[in-house]
């Protein structure tokens, strides 16, 4: 054991503390410099997957611009919309992926939800989430679960059964799975509004 | 002290979560399952090494009245520099882990290590003490994820492949069914409640052993 501790005035106090700080600032600054590129480019990777798996038939993607009304949304219980991608394929529109962040039981989740443009939702992933494991982890980890929300129609109508609707929701999770459902409508509403 | 002494002090006599009991925050929301409480003490731990190596070793150069301040800080830019880090390099854990990594600077087993340990001793005890303590909050975890996951879900290690993606092979994502628990869930064991009810068991369960050892 130390015995002599430093006890220090006014202005070695605040060298010291001032010191410390500026090397972990300048550290943080080195580090994410490095890194925010590469977590930029997962983040897509990771939301190219989702993509590929809901829309099979696209060739490529081409990112849509859409409002305010919907990306910052003034109706707070409305989840806002990150970004509209168009799936191509031999030249045409044939759908489009949503990512759209519905607030979950444990923080916003991140989903991305295919419109296809006859009118039917093609399908949903969700990408990121703080959901309880074993309950509303399961949108994510139960590929049964989310495959329900392929081919139900893509007007903003879906409700889980609690609420009348026809979405089975998960068992102890009727909060995650309203969100889930949220997602799926506001990104079919969306879609709509684009004509 | 010896580390043999130090080991056995960290993860049993004096445990953080059974004996000492702080960072009871942490350890209820991140033992849902084993595979969270194993990410979760793995990645505390390493940054109570590396947060006890720099505070000791700057021991003698931080002024006493702005301790705790120093203290915040070197931990805080060591979790954001992990947490990048993995974000960059490592996504799958990131994304498993995501949730606990900014809990770790608010973990008070962290700057209690500091204040009570690491800022009075040596660099390579203070090391040591990192890890032992890392080992002990760890087996604590373990120890309530294990029985939270196979009262509550009825599974064992589910979700341990998105942690460590190279067991993908060895076990399925939804982890091993248990029969019987995997039949007859018990629910609340995985929610907060159910976090609670677990320590308390535990933490009877450990001072009956314990009353049983001093009676000899």
């Amino acid at each position: 054991m130390d015995s002599s501790r430093k006890e220090g005035g006014i202005v070695q106090l605040v060298l010291v503390l001032g010191l410390i700080t500026f090397v972990c600032a300048l550290l943080l600054g080195f580090i994410n410099a490095v890194t925010a590129d590469k977590i930029k480019q997962n983040n897509e990777n990771t939301r190219n997957e989702a993509m590929a798996v809901i829309m099979q038939d696209a060739e490529s993607f081409e990112a849509v611009d859409v409002g305010e009304e919907w990306t910052a949304p003034e109706d707070k219980g409305q989840p806002a919309i990150s970004g509209v991608y168009a799936a191509q394929a031999g030249g045409e529109t044939i759908g489009y992926c949503v990512e759209v962040n519905p607030s979950g039981f444990g923080g916003t989740l991140t989903m991305i939800v295919g419109i296809n443009t006859d009118g039917t939702v093609a399908g949903a992933q969700v990408t990121a989430h703080g959901e309880t494991p074993g309950l509303g982890a399961k949108a994510q980890s139960d590929p049964n679960w989310i495959t329900q929300f392929a081919g139900q129609p893509a007007d903003g109508s879906l409700a889980v059964t609690k609420d009348g609707g026809t979405i089975n929701a998960i068992t102890g999770s009727t909060i995650t799975s309203r969100a889930v459902t949220l997602g799926v409508n506001t990104a079919a509403n969306c879609v709509a509004s684009l004509g | 002290m010896k580390f043999k002494d130090q080991l056995k002090a960290g993860v049993i006599l004096d445990n953080p979560i059974f004996m000492q009991t702080i960072g009871l925050c942490p350890t209820l929301a991140t033992s849902t399952s084993l595979s969270n409480a194993i990410g979760m003490g793995v990645a505390a731990t390493i940054v109570l090494i590396c947060s006890n190596i720099v505070i000791s070793a700057l021991r003698r150069f931080i002024p006493d009245k702005v301790r705790i301040a120093a203290f915040i800080t070197i931990i805080a830019a060591f979790v954001t520099t992990i947490d990048l880090a993995l974000q960059a390099f490592v996504p799958s854990l990131a994304a498993s882990l995501g949730l606990f990594l900014p809990l770790i600077v608010v973990n008070c087993i962290i700057l209690g290590r500091a204040e009570a340990y690491a800022s009075k001793n040596a660099v390579l005890p203070s090391a040591l003490d990192g890890v032992c303590m890392g080992l002990g909050f760890t087996f604590a975890l373990v120890l309530m994820g294990f029985f939270r996951e196979l009262l509550g879900a009825g599974t064992f290690l589910a979700g341990l492949s998105t942690l460590l993606p190279f067991l993908s092979g060895v076990i399925p994502a939804e982890g091993f069914a248990i029969p019987f628990f995997n039949t007859n869930p018990v629910v609340m064991m995985i929610l907060p409640a159910g976090g609670f009810l677990m320590l308390g068991f535990i933490f009877a369960a450990i001072q009956k052993i314990m009353a049983g050892k001093e009676d000899k």
